[in-house]
């Protein structure tokens, strides 16, 4: 049966710890028979400890203020005159900033869904990486960071031992990627770059690879190194990566870091030429819009 | 059902009159001003964000980011009437839903539902509750949006109805009607969910 009347009085009440004998009565037989209260009421201490202030919280605040007011100083920089007629400038501006974090994890999430059904290796069994001879030659794009867990040494390619016994697990792209994966989930975005690079250098021609070039890119988005990001877009595109919305909107954002800003506008054109359905395109059409405001 | 006490005391640096005063320095437009201003609500966001989104959501912190902007932006058009702090909830709860809402439909776009389920915390002790906490809250995402924002901003942030009525301008009748047909809905919910798989509540 459905509840006509919810008592909220009564419901206040009983938070207040106020309730007497008769008003309890009344309330326990409607929570009986409604769901929705007394599914509320039951989680309300949870929700309300997760809602209470917890260690860390001024430093949220503080790093979400400051996002903003950095943003404001920017654009003020490069425009001193002139100001929006749907509001302040940086508030735009920071609105971009923030839409930028939300390939990540979309991005992130759809490579593990596709290499989801490949054989998986026991990463913590993993043995240090012996790339293969193909891979050697590359050159190294980038040191990795300080935060990068040591990578096992690899031998000059003159010295290098015979491949793995059989008895030790098989290093493969996909256990590479995997672990990369597990870095990037505990937050070690540096030691995940590292590690998508580790994979790209010992396994070119695997998928794995291939797609780590837009996870790599996404992560150095947002560790705020759009040069190293458009490159490894950039590779993921020249593969035919096929992630390639979620690539595009990575790359117009590259370049509009890069202050790139002719690039940026065809990079999110193409985006919308492309996919013009795409969860990306409403932000297109606002990148578009303030980008040809800039010039 | 929390009862939050509408967040009223989620800004200790800034009372109610001072907070309007950070407000009307804040339209000046003057960083420092606007600085502490977004700093004195930003409690009171990080609260709305939490409650509508769960602490532990990947967007979490770029929503409050984008409340911060909403809230400056809404900021000329407030009529200092009423509580500020529950000007800048509203806005918040608002922007949480639709933040959340594109969180799932990313996600179902990319078909990426399980890789999700498969990192929720359940390793946390507390997994049972925060399970529990993410169904509520997956299934007030499934309602009207104004419904939704009744109630989280009535059971969830603890505002009253008086509140809600002149935050949202409406009559405490309609709040309440709101508020009704919210819980209804979310009782049909709460009903459909429990005849589900397991898997396939969260988010």
């Amino acid at each position: 049966m459905m509840a006509a009347h919810h008592p909220e009085e009564l419901i206040d009440r009983a938070m207040q710890g106020a309730l007497g004998a008769d008003e309890r009565s009344t309330l326990n037989q409607h929570l009986a028979m409604c769901e929705a209260c007394a599914g509320l009421l039951a989680q309300a201490s949870w929700i309300e400890r997760e809602i209470a202030p917890q260690p860390g919280d001024e430093r949220l605040d503080q790093r979400a203020v400051e996002a903003v007011m950095a943003r404001t100083r920017h654009t003020e920089r490069r425009r001193p005159v002139g100001r929006s007629v749907v509001g302040p400038r940086w508030l735009r501006v920071a609105a971009a900033g923030v839409l930028l974090a939300c390939g990540v994890t979309a991005t992130a999430a759809i490579v593990r869904r596709k290499i989801a059904a490949r054989a998986r290796v026991d990463i913590a069994e993993l043995p240090s990486v012996a790339a293969p001879a193909t891979a050697r030659s590359a050159p190294r794009l980038v040191a990795p960071p300080a935060d990068v867990p040591a990578p096992t040494e690899q031998p000059a390619a003159a010295a290098l031992p015979p491949r793995a016994p059989a008895s030790r697990p098989a290093v493969t792209a996909a256990a590479l990627f995997e672990r990369a994966g597990e870095l990037r989930r505990d937050g070690r975005a540096d030691a995940a770059i590292a590690g998508y690079r580790r994979l790209q250098q010992a396994f070119p021609r695997a998928r794995e690879a291939q797609l780590s070039f837009a996870l790599a890119g996404h992560l150095l988005l947002e560790r705020k190194r759009p040069r190293e990001a458009l490159a490894q877009f950039d590779r993921h595109a020249k593969l035919g990566g096929d992630v390639g919305e979620e690539t595009l909107a990575g790359r117009a954002d590259a370049l509009e870091q890069l202050n790139r800003t002719g690039e940026a506008i065809a990079a999110w054109q193409s985006l919308l030429a492309r996919y013009p359905g795409s969860i990306y395109a409403a932000r297109a059409r606002v990148r578009l819009a303030q980008l040809g405001e800039r010039r | 059902m929390v009862r939050a006490n509408g967040g009223v005391d989620a800004a200790p640096v800034a009372g109610r009159a001072s907070l309007d005063a950070l407000a009307q320095a804040a339209l000046g437009h003057e960083p420092a001003a606007v600085r502490r201003f977004l700093l004195a609500i930003s409690p009171a966001i990080r609260r709305a964000c939490r409650s509508v989104m769960g602490a532990q959501h990947t967007d979490l912190e770029d929503t409050i980011q984008e409340c911060l902007i909403d809230v400056s932006r809404a900021l000329p058009s407030y009529r200092f009437e009423g509580t500020l702090i529950g000007y800048v909830s509203k806005i918040a709860v608002r922007r949480a839903l639709v933040s959340r809402r594109r969180s799932v439909a990313r996600v179902r776009h990319l078909q990426l539902l399980e890789d999700l389920h498969d990192q929720a915390p359940v390793a946390d002790a507390n997994a049972g509750e925060i399970e529990r906490a993410e169904v509520m809250r997956d299934l007030i995402r499934r309602l009207r949006p104004i419904q939704a924002e009744t109630l989280v901003l009535r059971a969830v942030l603890g505002f009253s109805m008086e509140e809600i009525a002149q935050l949202t301008e409406v009559s405490v009748n309609t709040v309440k009607t709101r508020l009704r047909l919210g819980k209804n809905a979310l009782r049909r919910l709460l009903v459909w969910h429990a005849g589900k798989a397991p898997r396939t509540g969260a988010r």
